[in-house]
This record gives C-alpha cells, structure tokens and sequence, in this order.
C-alpha cells in the first residue's frame, strides 16, 4: 500500500471527559481530558490495566454511550448528533457481548452489517450481496458461509462478527478486546486478519487488548490509559521511549523493561552469571537464568575461571557456556567457590542446570 | 481473493427445501380448517359442507345456518387468532431475548382480565343479575371492549415506563409486577362477586374461538392485519436484534422507536384475540419454537410467516379437540391449547441439540 | 295429589295429636291445653309446636316426632350426599329429655345407613335470632311472620323483598358476607341462635369458626329438591325452628293446591308449544336437564321441552351449535340471562334473530322484579311460590287460559 498521504484525520476528540452518570446526579469520571486524532488506515491499540477505562472509551467512541464532555467527531460530524443509521455507515463495532442468535448462518449474520443500506425488508442488493462475500473472503471464512452459527468454534465466530463489522462499509472499526475469550493460535490469528484488513482495505481499526507483544509490533499508534485517568496517545516506540509504559504499568511485582519491550517480575536479584555460547542456545539459557534471578554479564570473552594463581579470586561470576552436544546441547557450570579451586559440572538439560544452580543459594 | 457466491439467505439446513415445507404446511392448514368446518357437536353430512362452496342443496334443514353462523366464523376467528397469538409471542421472545417470553409478559394479559372483571363481577346495574350492564355496549361487544380497554391501559402503563427505562430486561420485569398486580386487583373483584358471576368470569377465562360473530369478526381481523403489518416491517429490526441491543443499535436500529412499534404490534394482536376470546395461552410461547424447529433457522423473515401458519393449524386443531366432536360438550380451549403446547415445546427443546444453545442455556 | 287436597283436613287432627303429646309427656310446664296461649318467648313465637308436619313431597328432609322432642333430618344437602344433617329441637326452658340428649349424641334414633355419616345437633327452638345465607329462606320466614329474628344475611344487596331491604337499612339485618368470604367476626358478635345455609358439597367445611363457636349451623337442601313443591315444602322445616307449623301447613296447601289446579288446567289445552331456556356465553350454552326443576315446571305448564327425553336432573353444558341445531324452530325461549331487550340480545350475538321464538317476539325473562343491584326476585320468592311460577309460564304457553293473570316474575321481552 502507498504511504497514505496528508489528509484530515478520520476520528478526532478534543477535551473528552469520559465516564457514568450515577443517580442522584453525581457522576463517575472514568478518564478526562482526553485528545486525539486518528488517521484513516491506522491500526490502533487502546491498552491500559483492567477496569482503567478501555470499554467505557470505546463505548463513548463509538458513540453508544455519551460522554461527560467534549465530543468525538468521525469523518468531520460530531457523532453524537448522527441518527442511528448515519452513524452505522461511519462506524462499525465488535463487542464482549455475549449473544445466541440461535439458528442462522454464516451468510445471514455478516449481511446483518448491511442494514445501513438495504431496505425496510433488509433485502439485499446484488451490491449488498456482493459486499458480503468480499467481506466473508477478507476475513478468510467463505467455506462458512452456510454453516450455521452453533456449529463454529469460538474463533471462527468472532470472525464472523469482524466480518459483519466489514460488510458495514464504515471507515471506522471498533473492536473491544476482540481476542479476550480466544486460544492462543485464534488469537494470533484474529490480530492477524485486523492488520490485514487495515493494511488492504484502508480502513480505522481502534481495538483494546491486553497483548501488548502485539500493540508494540504491529500497532501504528497506541492509546495508553495512565493512573491518572488520563491517555497518552503516540507510536508505540515513543510511548516506550517516553517511560510512559513503565509508568502506565507500575507495580510492585512488575517491571516494564524498556530494553526488551517486556514485563519482567521484580524478582529479588540473586547474582550474577557470565554466559558464553551462540544463537539459540545462547538465547534461551540467558531466558531461563534471567527467568531464575539472576543478571547475565554478556561478556563472553572473559576466561573462566582458571586454576592460574594469577586470577583474581572471586571476582569472576560463575560461567554458564553451553555447546552443541549430538542431537542436544550441553551445559558446563564452571564455579569457584571461595577459596576454593574451580568446579567444573555438566548437564544435558537446562532443568538441570537451574536445579543445579538454586542449589547454590 | 476469490468472490464465492455462496448459497443465498436461506438458512434452512439440509433436507426439505423450505419451499416444500412451507407447501405441506399450507395444505395442513387447509385440512385442519376443512375438517373444522365438517366436524363439530351437530353431525352434518359431508355433502352439505362441501355444498357450501359449490353452491349445491343441503340435505339437513340446518346445515347452511349452522357453517355459516357458527362453524365459519369459528374457523376463521381460530386462524386469526392462532397467527396473530404466534406472531406476538415471535415478536416478544425476539425483544425480550428470552424463550420463555409470550404475548402476554407485559401484563396486556392481565389488563384484559381486569377489564372483563370490572364489568362482569363488579357492575351492579340495570340490566340484570349475571352479566354486563351499565355500559352503552353491552353483551360480548361490551365485553369486548372492556377487555380492550384493560389491555390499553396496562400497554399505557407499559409504554409510559419504557421510555425511562435503558434495559429490555428491566422491562420485562416490570411487565410482570404489572401482571401480579393487577391480578391482584381481579381477585379482590373476584372475593366480592357472587357466585354465578364468578362462574361467568371463569368460563371467560376458559377461552373460546365461538364466540365470535361475524361483525366482530371484523373488527378482530382488522386489528389483527394492523399488527401484522406492524410486525412486518419490523423484520429487519428484529433480524438486528437477535445480536443483542447494543449490536442493533450499532447497525444503524433506532431502539427506541423500534421498541415502541414492537410493544405496539404485540398488544394489538394478542390484546385484541384475548378481548374476543378470552385469554388463550402457550399457542404464543410454542408457535414460534416449533417454527425455529421445524425451519431450523432463527432469521425472522422466515419465521414470521411460518410462525403465522403454525399459529393457524395448532389453533384450529385445538379448537377441533376442545369441540369433542360427536358429543355434545366441550372442553376449555385454554387447557386444550396448554395440553398441547407444553408437550411441543418440551420435545422441540429436547430434541435438538444445537438448538439447546440456540438461547444461550 | 290426595295428600294436598287433604292437608286442611288433617291439621285440625294433627293439632289434637300435639296437644295428646303434650299431655303425655307430663311436663309440667306444658300444661296450657293451646300453645299460643303461652307467653310466647322472645320473638313472638310459640313455645311449642303448634301443629305436625308431614312431608309429601321434599325428598331432602324428614321429620320424626318424639316426647318433646323433635328431630329433623337433612338427607339431602347436596346431590348424591353422604352426609346427614341431623337436628334435634327442644324447646327452649325446656329440660333436654334424655332420649333427646342421647339422639344428639349418637343419633341412632334412626337406623344408620351405610356409609354415610350423620351430624347432629341439638338446637333450642324457637329461635330468636338468625343469620340467613341464601335469599330464598327469606320468604318462609317473612311469611311465617318470624322476620323480626332476622339479624344477618349474606350479600344483602341480593335481597329483593322490600320488608327486609327496609330492616338491612335500618342496620337491623347486617350484611355478614361479601359472596366469598364470610364476615365471621361480624356473625358472632351478633350471635345469632342458629345460621340458615346451604352447603354445596362435602369437601371443606365452610362454617368451621362458626360451629366452633357454638353458633348451630343448620344446612338446608332446599336447592336440590328435584320438584317445584319439593323445594317450596321446606317452608315446614323453617316452621319447625320457629313453632310455626301451623302457618306452614296452611300456606304450603294453600301453594299446592293452587300448583295441582294450574297444573290440571295446563293439561286440559290441546297445544304444546316448545320451549328452551338460557343463553350462550362464549360459545357454551347450559340447559336444564330432562327432568329437572325447570324443565318440570315447562311440563307441569303443558310446554313440551326440547330437551324432555334427557334424563339428568342437573345441567346439561351444551355448545351452541348443537342448541341451534335443535331449537332454532322452537316456540318459546326463556330466560335467556341478563338482556331486558331483544335488542340487547342482538348485541349479545346478532345469531338469536336466527330463533324462530326471537323473531316471533316470544322471549320471556324472569327478571320482571328486579332491585336497583341485580337482585332478582324470581330466585329469591319464587322458590317458595311455583304456583306463581306456574301461573306466569301458563300464561306464556297457554295464554288463553289465564287471562285475567298478570305476569309476576316474568316479563315478555320486546
């Protein structure tokens, strides 16, 4: 796709205070003051921590709830002043709800999103047929077509409903934690058909999520829900960059590390290990001692420990080097207790090896 | 991207086509309702009720009175109100997303009844002991009306609360506080009659399709056409609704409006069958399973007619049981119409195991 | 019937054979030869009976006289009863004589039949004040000049009898109950010697707080006599709480002669025209059984009833087709319930102008007598008085007869 050029951004909000009105007139600010803009084409991520606001932003979004103030305009139009079917040609939504149609197929549900533009019957159109398919092919379902609803598994129907939110033409797609109730590969797979469908078909796609390995790789822009009820909006990487993650995330067991773009526990520091190897095995021994406690000096080019009298005592960490071993890969613990000669001690698998060095203490 | 054109929006599953079902289905209603006009507590001979078509002589003196003035009015008022009782209990499981819900949830039910007992238990007036007086109407149109009158009234009530009220659930509720509540009223009325008047409200409340004659026959047929066609046209909205609320709203349905259409539909047609007939239950609740069932499919542009035709055949056929035919009594049509219905319903339910998700159980 | 013609003979003889009794018995306090001799007590009734009953033609009660004593038994308060009511009156001042205490006790003064259970009671008679559940004893004992004992009645706003609507709203008949539920605080505060009723079936006890409280409760079963005389003869068993029986004896042969004249008269005319009664509701229509109380009355009237070959002597629920079917050519409809107008029949259903006895303008409903609420007299009197009944459906099928007669309970409808 060509790089998108300059254009007036499809969804903007300015000084939007989102929340409840509660009875007795008071009310429940959720987030405040909130600014953005989004471009068309973007694929958005809106992450933040449970119950910080991501489903009450969505709502207010899409416009099924009212803000507390400010507005939401998409396309150029304040939302809020659209009847019910302007406002479903422009945006389109996916949902936590839970629902049993009952009895239909494939086919009935996703021509479902042609209502806007089929008639007081709902008959469709050879357009509207024809969008149906296109959007049924886009989220790659066709063979399902005449399968009716009860028969598909939980993956196959939220693309289903991805598929009706496409056959709704709107420029605008709004996903509220679309993997939340998918395996492992369904939810990869579901990611995968939203960037798609951005990249190929142009359109906005805001959804939450809790993954944020996937917001980090693949979003254009991220809404970041902080503490304070507030968002910070921006590439991925200036949002790391900006210590807004770290921040977004504080807690006293987790940390966000900037350096690799994850949460790792605080777990209490235990030492210090040299590791020497290649490639993978390189890689997943760091993982599992890191994963143990301890903090790996990258420095590989340090000698082990050697029996030469010259060597400064303690000073060197124990060397974990791992090499290639038959069909396997073995790992050599070289440890110099104090004042005491180097051990040396072998193992064939890395449960050994951490087994091994726990045991230290 | 391949442009499959997959089968169409029919929804039926394998087997019968639905073109076929929906002949049989016809032709089924067509015998039940020949069988109605030949069968009944006078023996006729069979030559005299196929002469009342081709114009022929009858054998018996009374047989052209007794299929004129009775048996055809009966039938038809047992179609009419056999569709309109389906219809009404689509329409109100369909908004209420709930299979247990029928035409009479909203406490219209109830209203009737309390109308019915204002005149029959409580009116003291001039014309005589048992029955109706004190109104202009008096008779089964003052009955009638009165039942019209109640069933406003609480439709009022019902319309008035739902304005303010967000959750269709909420209303639900409400409709029934509404139906405890004024039947409570009706028993106070009851506690204060005199016996022969509350053996006339009982018999009331027996139901019957025999009452009718042909001027109100009218009457009927026209309020029952106006909440067909009310139903009608809210076939797309419905079709929305089968996803829940906020998915409808999403794809363009102005709740509220559709809301009010539906509500209004509902009351018109089983208002208007129970002022004439008196309150006849479960056809409502188990008409539209047995169409779910029998066309395997949720999608409301089928079951509206379908559900019409089912309404059609098992009324006829439970008025054809509540006839005895060959004896001289009767049975209530309402213990008929419940000894038939819960047995379906039990089965349909049963029976089909993709079905037993199809509400979410 | 011989036994009406020769009922005032009788009296005169069954007055001497009480006044034997009386002798007999050797109480003291019963010497005065007549009984209204006697101050009376409380009430201004006789404080002994003032004559025997015997009962010809109700099926529902018997009577059986001892030495000062009386026992009345209600055999049938209800149709195919397995209970017997059972009431041995003494004479209020009177010592209960032992036999009478034992009658009360065991009731075996009478062969027990077979399963069937028998309630007894002793009751002081006269009384002087009662509670009424049913507008048709009104009459006996309006009649029997008793109504001064009238305290309580269900649902006065039935009552049509002016005397007594003029005592309900002087506050000295209290309405005790509203057609379900009964006002039983109210019934005994006034605590009345004894309560009239009618039971409808054995399940249940309605008046259990009542009887609990040692108000006697007497069932009566009038309502189920299967002949018009029948039910008017229990005006001699209200006579026997009251001494009264003398008047019962003159007014009942008084009704029945009257009845068997009409009745001679009706048969003598050549004509039966045909009749049917009552009316449809929602498709139902329930007629009176071949030989039941009504359809008598249309053939002691010298009607024949569509329905006579029928052998049920209750209710017959029929559709409206099948009536249609069999009356449609039918003289003469009868109360056909609550319209005063054939228009508002038509109202009812546009199908009656289909009877031939609807478009011939020969529709008679018994609601001529009707009070401002609904109360209808025909229910309340006329059961007391079938010669009245007779008189007016004579008038109906025969009107060349009873020329000079005026319609009492019924009215033609135009």
């Amino acid at each position: 796709m060509s790089p998108e050029t300059i254009q007036s951004p499809l969804l903007t909000a300015r000084g939007l205070t989102v929340g409840y009105h509660l009875s007795g007139g008071r009310t429940r600010v959720v987030l405040s003051n909130i600014e953005i803009e989004l471009n068309r084409g973007e694929v958005v991520c809106l992450v933040g921590a449970n119950g910080a606001g991501k489903s009450t932003l969505l709502r207010t979004l899409a416009a099924m709830q009212h803000p507390l103030s400010g507005r939401v305009e998409v396309a150029g139009a304040d939302i809020a002043l659209l009847s019910p079917k302007e406002r479903a040609r422009v945006v389109s939504v996916v949902l936590t709800d839970r629902f049993d149609p009952g009895y239909i197929t494939v086919f009935t549900l996703v021509s479902l999103g042609r209502n806007p533009y089929t008639n007081w019957a709902g008959s469709l159109a050879q357009e509207d047929r024809l969008q149906v398919d296109r959007s049924l092919a886009q989220v790659g379902i066709e063979e399902l077509a005449s399968r009716s609803l009860p028969q598909l598994s939980d993956g196959e129907r939220q693309k289903a409903m991805i598929a009706r939110a496409l056959a709704q033409e709107t420029p605008l797609i709004i996903l509220d934690e679309p993997t939340a109730f998918l395996d492992v590969t369904a939810r990869a797979d579901i990611m995968q058909v939203l960037l798609d469908l951005s990249r190929q078909t142009g359109k906005t796609v805001i959804l939450s999520t809790h993954d944020l390995e996937f917001a980090l790789r693949s979003a254009d822009r991220m809404m970041l829900i902080m503490p304070n009820g507030t968002l910070k909006t921006g590439a991925p990487e200036d949002l790391v960059l900006q210590g807004s993650f770290s921040e977004a995330f504080r807690s006293p067991n987790v940390e966000f590390d900037q350096n690799r773009a994850q949460f790792v526990l605080k777990r209490g520091m235990r030492g210090k290990l040299r590791v020497r190897g290649e490639g993978r095995a390189l890689t997943w021994t760091v993982h599992a001692l890191e994963r143990i406690g301890y903090t790996i000096s990258s420095d590989d080019s340090a000698a082990a420990p050697s029996d030469s009298a010259s060597a400064p005592i303690d000073s060197a960490p124990p060397l974990v080097s791992v090499e290639s071993a038959g069909d396997g890969y073995r790992w050599e613990l070289a440890v110099r207790r104090s004042g005491g000669p180097v051990e040396h001690s072998v193992y064939d698998s890395i449960h050994a090896l951490a087994d091994a060095i726990r045991g230290f203490g | 991207m391949s442009s499959t054109i997959t089968s169409g929006s029919s929804d039926s599953g394998p087997g019968v086509r639905p073109a076929l079902r929906y002949l049989l289905l016809c032709l089924f209603v067509l015998a039940a309702f020949a069988a109605s006009l030949a069968l009944g507590s006078v023996r006729l001979p069979l030559h005299d009720v196929a002469a009342l078509f081709t114009g022929g002589r009858m054998q018996h003196g009374s047989s052209r009175a007794i299929l004129l003035l009775f048996r055809l009015p009966k039938a038809l008022t047992a179609m009419t109100a056999g569709a309109a009782l389906g219809l009404a209990g689509l329409v109100m499981q369909t908004l209420f997303r709930n299979p247990l819900a029928g035409p009479f949830i909203l406490g219209i039910n109830s209203g009737a009844s309390l109308g019915v007992a204002l005149v029959v238990l409580a009116s003291g007036g001039s014309a005589g002991g048992v029955l109706v007086a004190g109104l202009a109407l008096s008779g089964n149109l003052g009955v009638a009306a009165a039942a019209s009158a109640g069933s406003a009234a609480v439709l009022l009530l019902v319309l008035a609360v739902s304005r303010r009220v967000q959750s269709v659930m909420t209303l639900l509720i409400l409709g029934l506080l509404f139906s405890y509540g004024v039947d409570a009223l009706t028993t106070i009325l009851i506690n204060f009659s005199a016996a022969e008047r509350i053996q006339t409200y009982i018999s009331w409340t027996f139901g019957s399709f025999g009452g009718v004659s042909w001027p109100q026959y009218w009457v009927l047929l026209a309020a029952i056409l106006a909440g067909t066609a009310l139903t009608v046209i809210s076939i797309k909205p419905l079709n929305a609704l089968l996803l829940g609320e906020h998915y409808a709203v999403s794809m363009g349905v102005s709740l509220r409006p559709a809301r009010l259409i539906l509500i209004l539909a509902s009351a018109l047609l089983a208002g208007t069958v129970t002022a004439f007939c008196g309150p006849i239950g479960f056809l409502g609740i188990a008409m539209p399973h047995l169409a779910r069932a029998l066309f395997r499919t949720s999608d409301h542009r089928t079951l509206v007619p379908s559900t019409a035709l089912l309404g059609m055949l098992v009324a006829l056929v439970a008025d054809l049981i509540a006839q005895v035919p060959g004896s001289d009594t009767i049975l209530p049509l309402n213990a008929v119409t419940s000894l038939i219905g819960a047995p379906v319903v039990g089965w349909v339910i049963l029976r089909r195991r993709e079905f037993r998700g199809a509400f979410g159980s | 019937m011989v036994g009406a013609r020769a009922k005032p003979a009788l009296l005169p003889a069954l007055f001497l054979l009480a006044q034997l009794q009386l002798f007999a018995s050797g109480n003291a306090e019963q010497a005065p030869a007549f009984a209204q001799d006697r101050a009376p007590v409380g009430g201004g009734a006789p404080s002994a009976p003032t004559a025997r009953v015997s009962v010809q033609y109700a099926k529902g009660f018997t009577v059986r006289y001892f030495p000062n004593y009386t026992v009345v038994t209600v055999t049938r308060p209800w149709p195919g009863a397995r209970t017997w009511y059972r009431y041995v009156l003494v004479e209020r001042g009177a010592p209960v004589p032992v036999a009478a205490a034992a009658a009360a006790d065991t009731g075996t003064n009478e062969p027990a039949h077979k399963g069937v259970s028998i309630r007894t009671e002793l009751i002081r008679v006269p009384i002087r004040s009662v509670v009424t559940m049913s507008t048709t004893f009104l009459t006996p004992i309006q009649e029997l000049g008793e109504l001064a004992t009238l305290r309580g009645h269900d649902q006065t706003r039935w009552i049509y009898s002016p005397q007594v609507r003029k005592l309900v709203s002087e506050g000295k008949v209290r309405n005790v109950g509203n057609g379900s539920t009964l006002n039983t605080e109210l019934i005994l505060a006034l605590k009345p010697d004894a309560m009239f009723v009618n039971e409808y079936s054995g399940e249940g006890d309605n008046y259990a707080t009542v009887r609990r409280a040692k108000v006697p409760v007497v069932v009566l079963g009038d309502w189920d006599e299967e002949t018009p005389l029948g039910t008017a003869e229990w005006i001699k068993f209200i006579s026997l709480f009251y001494n009264r029986e003398r008047e019962a004896n003159s007014i009942f042969n008084r009704i029945a002669t009257e009845y068997q004249d009409l009745k001679a008269r009706a048969a003598e005319t050549q004509s039966r025209p045909t009749v049917f009664s009552n009316a449809p509701y929602q498709g139902q229509w329930t007629v009176p059984g071949g030989r039941s109380y009504a359809a008598q009355l249309f053939s002691d009237a010298g009607a024949r009833y569509i329905w006579a070959n029928n052998d049920s002597t209750g209710n017959l629920f029929l559709d409206f087709e099948s009536v249609f079917n069999r009356a449609r050519s039918a003289d003469i409809w009868l109360n056909p319930g609550t319209w005063s107008s054939l228009e508002e029949g038509l109202r009812f259903d546009p199908r009656f102008a289909d009877f031939k006895a609807f478009r011939d303008d020969e529709v008679f409903n018994d609601n001529a007598r009707e009070n401002q609420f609904g109360g209808i007299d025909y229910y309340e009197s006329g059961p007391s008085h079938p010669e009245r009944v007779l008189a007016d459906l004579i008038k109906i099928f025969h009107p060349e007869i009873l020329k000079n007669h005026e319609f009492y309970y019924y009215q033609r409808l135009k």
